[in-house]
């Protein structure tokens, strides 16, 4: 069974004379096509037997790319999301895609002139938008199957004043190669020990392809990220992510990290519920000692955390003094603790965390 | 499909044959005292089988007419396959509201192993005809629950544990079910509850590497279930508490210290101090309640004095960095 195989497709009808779409179409040749007027509405009356794998292709009406909502009490990163894929074929045992897109199926806005639209109107002349299209979707994950690379990377040579990070678990780094966007595009994984890989990310590249992946890159003059996201205490969780540290410090030399994040498993109680149902063999809410945050999300407890993204912090140190290691959603308090200081009084991070100066991007 | 009208002898209707019989026996004392003054008016439903009959509707009015002394009761022969008797047995149950979870549970194995019927039809078709979302998790919660012990299932209708609750512990370890059911009779827990002691302890197990019926052995656990000093809901509380703490040792632990830093500080009991729950942030509020200038002052003499003490610092402390 291949990653994606998609049982049928449906499309928006304004979406039919679109160039991508037609292009989507006939990537799957063989898949039945049904015609509908509305994806969004569709959507609600897919049932749960029958979502699964069915490729949704829409000309989408809304914001295509939109600011990072971030969380409630939690230090904002001005990180912008552009959401043309909705939906991943990993399958995540702590994924908040469970509970946000619940019918399972994938979304793709074919509309990608409405992408570009919106990027040149959005940019900042000496400000650099980070966009990341890896929030609703793995940004690589699907590449093989729906060539969204070939729609997006010419187009963004053109656009100034932005960096697009496409984040994955994937190691589809190919059809990046093909463009000269070594100034625009950052590739991203997210990383975990292999063991949790192999326990909690199911159908996504093992840790050692991630890391060959993200060597391909560096070597191709492309700068990487990596997200410990989420970092989960199981036991001998230092032995663990100090070897995964190791492994990325013997293969991509520090000064080629943008950045790099540290996030722990948090969940909202409904993620949680599905976690209980469907992922039974999944210890992953056992270990730790987790408490309601004020976003709601339930979090490892402050002082344990802290104690985390300290022993994260120093390896990482120890790795490459220079990488600007930032938190994920975490609050001032935490960041005081772990750094003795906020984002903004650190030069390596001050202008990520500079709001950006926007206008109609900061409406919720 | 043929429906024949006629009177049938008690002792050519196999009345030992259940096969159709879904849901349990409804008010009998009602159904008696209709027959004392009706006799037997309504037709039962029977389908020929081999030499005798079978009841597909009637169960509860045989048994009471016979139980009178009827000995011919009215009928209706339907000459139609086992499935569609099958199916009219089960709507004519859910519209009596005669089923309980154990009979929904045994109706739809009827329908799987007997019938053949696909899963797919099952969760689509008859989970919403009896009330259920149609989804894989119910439709496998409700195979667990088929497979309960008889002792349990009865044990369930007998103290009348809650749907709800049933469903709840269908998924739980098979060695602690008998546990949970007991737990569920002796302390009464809310639904919300049933589910906060399965989550701990699965998580315990998880966690320690023991088996759930381990967890449940602990001493501490069942001299709470044990102590005859405390009624249901005080043995509740200190249930939930024991598992708590054992599942969150290092956050028990200073919520703790943080309570008894509050109580050294010997607050005003007219002043309330409020700490960030379960300290994600620094911030301290403090409610006070006064009625007039002298008791305002009296409530900041109290407030300085409680800023000077050494348990005041070491409450800020843990607060800042637990």
């Amino acid at each position: 069974m291949t990653l994606f195989e998609p049982v049928k497709i449906l499309i928006e009808k304004s979406a039919l004379d679109l160039p991508y779409a037609q292009k989507l179409l006939r990537y799957f040749s063989e898949t039945p096509v049904q015609e509908v007027d509305e994806i969004q509405q569709t959507k609600k009356t897919l049932h749960d037997y029958f979502s699964k794998n069915v490729l949704l292709i829409t000309d989408y009406k809304g914001d295509i790319i939109k600011r990072c909502p971030g969380t409630r009490g939690a230090l904002c990163c001005n990180y912008y999301v552009a959401n043309i894929i909705n939906g991943c074929p990993f399958y995540c045992t702590y994924c908040i895609l469970h509970d946000y897109i619940n019918c399972g199926s994938v979304m793709i806005c074919a509309n990608t002139e409405k992408f570009f639209d919106e990027l040149r109107a959005k940019t900042r002349e000496k400000f650099l938008l980070r966009l990341g299209t890896g929030e609703l979707a793995d940004s690589l994950a699907l590449e093989p199957f729906v060539h969204l690379n070939d729609e997006l990377l010419p187009g963004l040579k053109e656009c100034k004043n932005v960096v697009l990070e496409l984040k994955t678990k994937s190691a589809f780094v190919d059809s990046i190669l093909k463009y000269d966007v070594a100034d625009k595009v950052v590739v991203g994984w997210s990383v975990n020990p292999q063991n949790i890989i192999d326990t909690d990310e199911y159908k996504s590249a093992s840790l050692k392809q991630r890391i060959e992946a993200a060597r391909i890159m560096v070597q191709n003059g492309y700068k990487v990220t990596f997200h410990f996201d989420p970092i989960i205490l199981v036991p001998d969780w230092q032995e663990q992510y100090r070897a995964v540290i190791r492994m990325l410090r013997d293969s991509i030399p520090g000064e080629q990290v943008a950045w790099l994040s540290l996030g722990g498993l948090r969940f909202t109680a409904s993620l949680r519920k599905i976690i209980q149902d469907r992922f039974k063999k999944s210890d992953i809410l056992s270990y730790g000692e987790f408490v309601p945050c004020p976003d709601g999300k339930l979090r490892y407890f402050r002082p344990v955390r802290v104690n985390m993204y300290r022993f994260m912090l120093k390896e990482i140190m120890a790795w490459n003094r220079s990488i600007p290691v930032y938190l994920c959603m975490e609050s001032q308090q935490v960041w005081k603790q772990v750094f003795g200081s906020l984002p903004l009084e650190r030069s390596a991070l001050a202008h990520v965390y500079t709001p950006y100066p926007d206008t109609d991007l900061h409406e919720e | 499909m043929n429906k024949i009208y006629s009177i049938l002898s008690a002792e050519q209707i196999n009345r030992a044959d259940e096969f159709f019989r879904v849901g349990s026996s409804y008010n009998s004392d009602m159904l008696r005292r209709l027959l004392d003054e009706w006799g037997v008016i309504a037709p039962l439903i029977v389908s020929r089988h081999g030499e005798s009959y079978r009841i597909v509707e009637g169960f509860d009015r045989f048994d009471c007419a016979v139980l009178h002394g009827i000995t011919e009761l009215p009928v209706i022969e339907v000459d139609t396959d086992e499935f569609s008797c099958y199916r009219f047995a089960i709507f004519n149950a859910v519209r009596q509201e005669s089923c309980d979870i154990f009979d929904i549970a045994q109706a739809l194995a009827v329908l799987s192993d007997y019938f053949l019927v696909p899963r797919q039809d099952i969760a689509t078709e008859y989970l919403p005809f009896f009330g259920f979302s149609c989804r894989d998790k119910i439709l496998d919660k409700l195979i667990t629950i088929h497979k309960f012990d008889p002792s349990q299932k009865k044990l369930c209708r007998d103290e009348c544990i809650e749907t709800d609750k049933i469903l709840l512990i269908s998924d739980i370890d098979r060695t602690i079910r008998n546990d949970m059911i007991e737990l569920m009779i002796e302390l009464r827990p809310s639904i919300n509850k049933v589910k906060q002691i399965i989550e701990l302890i699965d998580e315990i197990s998880g966690r320690e590497g023991k088996p759930p019926a381990e967890v449940l052995s602990d001493p501490l656990l069942r001299s709470i279930l044990d102590d005859e000093a405390c009624n249901a809901g005080q043995k509740l509380n200190r249930f939930r508490e024991a598992l708590y703490g054992r599942r969150n040792p290092a956050l028990s632990r200073t919520l703790e210290l943080v309570d008894r830093k509050i109580r050294q500080l010997k607050l005003d009991n007219r002043i309330k101090l409020i700490i960030p729950p379960y300290l994600e942030g620094d911030q301290l509020r403090l409610e006070a309640e006064f009625e007039n200038k002298e008791q305002l002052e009296e409530i900041a003499r109290n407030l300085l004095q409680t800023a000077g003490l050494k348990s005041f610092g070491e409450l800020l402390d843990i607060i800042k960095e637990p």
